[in-house]
């Protein structure tokens, strides 16, 4: 009798396509032919809740904590490295796989790429996102269209603002995090959030201070006119070309969400102009007013119960007629 | 092709040397075949010409994939969905789910003729029944269902299981 043993390649391949990936593990176990087949052709990919790539050093066990000072940053740290590829599942199930740090770093992101698709969520860390490794991620069997979240870490963005744009809009993104990256200033900017129709959550922290000269006003315009706001936005140790003009028609738009946004610098605020837009805001109904000065710049913070939370920060000390107080 | 291509029928000839006459409009869905007429001109010709020998299928399973092809053959043709699209096998018409309610060796026969027929829709409705028969089960009930030898030394099937445990929660 003709049996499922029967059957060539080429229908296994496209049975087993269309079985989940729980069931397809189970296959595996069958006998070496389906063993064979599956892993030939990386067939039933198990679904990564996370993949997270990182460079460790092979000299000594990573430090827990997110900021490493003086000559430990990733430029200088002491060659060899190695690559560390951590794959989640479910709530327990984890692989983690590690190269040896004389192998190709883009070979072994590719390979382990090929067995699986990543479905919400990718955390790169210590990379150098460069041509290769731009390469490796968008290679034609990598389906990044799953990507909810995208998190970079201490990575030094080498690609050209148009092509990193073109691999976020690849992605489905919610979430895009820059968190202690090293890049050219002039790739955040409105082009890069033009077709992130998605997003709800953007922070960035570059290494050092940056201009963000093209991330103006037309993002928040965009994002206004798209039906919703980002609840959540930080801008940290940088400054962008966004006017409190364009941070309060955004407002308009508040959601019944909780909102958090931290707009960082608003370098084109240049002291006394606007100041009465600026009153407005500050004095709008129902908002509770924080000002807080440092040596460079005036931090305003208003809050609304605890939904609403909207922080900024301008160059030169506001013109009051009385000194900074609570309101 | 011309509507007196379209009325035309077309005579196949299983392995078991039975001949079947199929209209022209109803055959169009195996590739194969299709391919074959486009190819030679034969759509061209008044007569309908030698039996077309269709090799490895015999005239029971023959005369089940023309039943299945007479039953779809004015269905709309589906949108090409690309491997992006979430794969659903619980989406079976309940014709189909009938027509395929056969023997194990009936339906890895048909599905064997619908490859080499290249009849899309009939190998996946048939692909979708079997990943059914395979969801949710053991490896050993796996095996039981499907006669399938394990070649495997227990330590090597272990190993797999261990290998991946991490994607099975």
């Amino acid at each position: 009798m003709t049996n499922l043993s029967d059957m060539p390649d080429d229908v296994l391949i496209k049975l087993f396509n269309i079985t989940s990936p729980r069931d397809v593990t189970r296959v595996k176990r069958l006998n070496r032919r389906f063993n064979g087949v599956v892993e030939g052709y990386n067939l039933g990919k198990p679904r990564v809740r996370e993949l997270r790539i990182q460079t460790r050093s092979t000299e000594q066990p990573p430090k827990i904590g997110r900021i490493r000072f003086g000559a430990k940053t990733p430029e200088n740290l002491a060659p060899p490295k190695k690559l560390v590829l951590t794959m989640k599942h479910g709530e327990k199930g984890q692989k983690i796989v590690e190269n040896e740090p004389t192998c190709s770093k883009s070979a072994f992101i590719e390979e382990n790429l090929r067995k699986i698709v990543i479905n919400e969520t990718l955390n790169l860390e210590g990379l150098t996102i460069d041509e290769e490794f731009h390469k490796t991620l968008c290679a034609k069997w990598n389906d990044l269209s799953k990507i909810e979240n995208l998190s970079l870490n201490f990575c030094k963005i080498e690609i050209p603002m148009e092509k990193f744009a073109n691999l976020l809009e690849k992605m489905r993104l919610k979430s895009l995090v820059f968190d202690f990256c090293t890049f050219e200033p002039s790739l955040i900017c409105d082009r890069l959030f033009e077709n992130l129709k998605m997003l709800e959550i953007l922070k960035i922290q570059p290494r050092s201070h940056c201009f963000f000269e093209k991330f103006t006003d037309f993002t928040l315009t965009s994002w206004k006119s798209r039906g919703f706001v980002p609840k959540e936005i930080g801008l940290y140790n940088c400054a962008t070309s966004i006017s409190i003009e364009g941070i309060r028609n955004l407002m308009e738009t508040i959601p019944t969400q909780k909102i958090d946004w931290d707009f960082g610098l608003l370098i084109l605020e240049p002291a006394g102009s606007n100041s009465e837009l600026l009153l407005s805001l500050m004095f709008s109904s129902g908002f509770e007013l924080q000002v807080n000065d440092d040596f460079q710049s005036r931090r305003l913070k208003l809050q609304k119960n605890r939904d609403f939370q909207l922080a900024f920060n301008i160059r030169h000390v506001f013109p009051m007629p009385q000194p900074p107080q609570t309101l | 092709m011309t509507d007196a291509a379209q009325e035309r029928s077309i005579k196949l000839l299983s392995s078991d040397n039975e001949t079947f006459q199929v209209p022209r409009n109803v055959i169009r869905l195996s590739n194969t075949i299709n391919t074959l007429l486009q190819d030679l001109g034969l759509d061209d010709e008044e007569d309908a010409g030698d039996a077309i020998p269709v090799q490895n299928v015999t005239s029971t399973i023959l005369k089940k994939v023309i039943a299945w092809c007479q039953h779809h053959h004015e269905d709309p043709v589906a949108a090409d969905d690309s491997d992006s699209r979430e794969k659903r096998t619980d989406d079976i018409s309940s014709w189909d789910v009938e027509f395929l309610k056969v023997d194990q060796g009936t339906l890895f026969e048909l599905i064997l003729a619908a490859n080499y027929l290249d009849i899309k829709g009939l190998l996946d409705v048939s692909c979708k029944t079997v990943a059914n028969m395979i969801k949710g089960k053991s490896p050993e009930e796996i095996r039981r269902t499907f006669n399938i030898k394990n070649d495997f030394t227990p330590e090597e099937e272990e190993q797999i299981r261990k290998e991946n445990a991490w994607c099975e929660d």
